[in-house]
């Protein structure tokens, strides 16, 4: 093992990853410094239980895969320090930093690398959720590289204009350049599931159908007034299949604000299958608990977005709503109703979980 | 939504069974700064028996989403230098642009008379002319004209009934 002096002499490593704040990725550099004295583990920069449980899969995944975890003073930064981290999305980036610091791996993750993804004891990586934020904050950051779960590699490709690399194992993620090359580019592969009921199955209606044509087209609202049993909630369920596909920038922006379910996976609340990234927009059905969402806590983790540009939500009984959760729609100025856009600074601060 | 709360005022076979002023509070629920921000308002009415079996399927959604996408790609060559996406994020200065400019001066009484008989606000204004904008651009024509207008002008809601 390498001597003490030459590890003081190294000074504290450091790798790039990302975090989210709101729907927008934000870079965070992971420090690692290890000094002398009593072995100790330490995460700062306002982790959340996670991030702090990270040390148990950092350390094994560590030594499973070939490495040795030094037994020092570790401290890891997470910078900005004052951007609160969630989830085990941080896993990685810290195991690297710390394989950096304690000169187990060359240091070449300079400022052009970035890191992403939850580690399991064995040292494989697993599924993270948020990977499309974390791609596309490093374009925005001028990230030449962003390395991900291999996982999720498909959703990652979906932005243009960086590479993006698929790691299996830590042990791959931590060596030689030279392998990188291997699991390179997969071609991204943007779903298209059309969901919902088919036009045809509604008889009658004409002129409703030709309404939601007009909405589908130009991206404007419908309010659909009618007594019950009339097909109004039917006609809604077709508006999904009339839309047009979104383009990539589209699907990106829509899966940010919807978080995950770009590539959806079985549990995922949004329908269609496989990894692939979307192209369906996503329909939401507020019901009457929607009050209850809207004003939710203020981290919550699935902040109601109603109407996010591209996306379609209908409700079917607005008038049956607690006055303050339509009201609630436009409740920031300009409203969405209006502008196709709901802002928000509501879960500022949450992260997928 | 329905236009009552037991949901039948207005319709052609049921009566509604509400009492007096309720139809006017459920709908006053709904309030008068987000109706103004609807674009197409549409009365689904009951279906009758005949058209309820007959044999005559509609188009399908495909057919349908085939123009819709036709329609959007009109756009994307539009708004190409613009951030909006759709015809119902253009600006004023783009609704003054594509949407004013390309309308027909035949069409122009039609827009003066109903801009005074629904007592439509600025922003409806605005609202009618972008839908006006879509269904041309569904029909594939630059100008908008008068058909384009006066179907847009039908989606508002009328007033208070």
């Amino acid at each position: 093992m390498t001597n003490e002096d030459a590890l003081s002499e190294r000074g504290p490593a450091f790798v790039r990853t990302g975090a989210l704040r709101g729907i927008e990725g934000l870079p965070i550099d992971v420090e690692v410094d290890i000094g002398s004295g009593l072995p100790a583990f330490n995460i700062v920069g306002l982790p959340d239980a996670a991030v702090q449980e990270a040390r148990e899969r950092v350390r094994a995944a560590i030594r499973n895969s070939g490495f040795e975890f030094p037994l020092r003073r570790i401290t890891v930064n997470l910078a900005p320090a004052d951007v609160r981290k969630e989830g085990p999305v941080y896993d990685l980036p810290i195991a690297v930093a710390v394989l950096v610091a304690s000169g187990q791996v060359p240091n070449r993750f300079g400022r052009d690398v970035a890191l992403f993804g939850e580690l399991s004891l064995d040292g494989r990586l697993r599924h993270g959720a948020g990977v499309l934020p974390f791609v596309a904050m490093c374009l925005a950051q001028g990230i030449g590289t962003a390395i991900v779960p291999a996982e999720d590699l498909r959703e990652a490709s979906v932005v243009p204009g960086i590479r993006v690399l698929g790691m299996e194992t830590l042990a791959q993620a931590a060596l030689d350049p030279a392998t990188w090359a291997v699991l390179d580019e997969a071609t991204p592969r943007i779903a298209s599931t059309v969901q919902g009921h088919d036009l045809a199955v509604v008889q009658g209606q004409e002129h409703v159908k030709r309404a939601l044509e007009v909405a589908a087209a130009g991206g404007h609202n419908v309010m659909m007034q009618g007594p019950p049993g009339s097909g109004k909630t039917l006609l809604a369920r077709a508006m999904p299949g009339l839309l047009a596909p979104l383009s990539p920038a589209e699907a990106i922006e829509v899966s940010r604000s919807t978080r995950w379910p770009v590539c959806s996976r079985a549990t995922s609340r949004c329908s269609g299958s496989g990894r692939s990234a979307l192209r369906t927009t996503p329909s939401r059905t507020p019901a009457s608990s929607v009050g209850g969402r809207t004003s939710g806590r203020a981290r919550s983790r699935w902040p109601t977005v109603w109407s996010s540009f591209s996306t379609s939500s209908r409700s079917s009984a607005l008038p049956r709503l607690r006055r303050s959760a339509s009201r609630s729609r436009r409740v920031r100025s300009p409203s969405p109703a209006h502008e196709g856009r709901y802002r928000s600074r509501r879960g500022s601060s949450s992260s997928p979980q | 939504m329905n236009p009552c709360p037991c949901g039948y005022y207005g319709d052609s076979l049921r009566s509604c069974s509400c009492p007096d002023g309720a139809v006017s509070r459920y709908q006053r629920r709904v309030s008068g700064p987000l109706m103004d921000r609807l674009d197409l308002f549409v009365d689904v009415p009951r279906v009758e028996f005949n058209e309820l079996t007959g044999d005559t399927t509609g188009e399908s959604s495909a057919t349908v989403r085939a123009r819709v996408i036709a329609a959007r790609e009109r756009q994307a060559f539009r708004l190409k230098d613009s951030p909006a996406i759709t015809n119902s994020e253009m600006g004023p200065l783009e609704v003054r642009k594509y949407c004013q400019e390309p309308l027909v001066p035949a069409a122009q009484p039609l827009l003066a008379t109903a801009m005074e008989q629904l007592g439509m606000s600025a922003r409806a204004f605005h609202r009618v002319l972008k839908v006006a904008r879509t269904i041309a651009d569904l029909a594939d024509s630059d100008p908008i004209e008068t058909v384009h207008l006066a179907e847009a002008i039908q989606y508002r809601r009328r007033g208070a009934d």
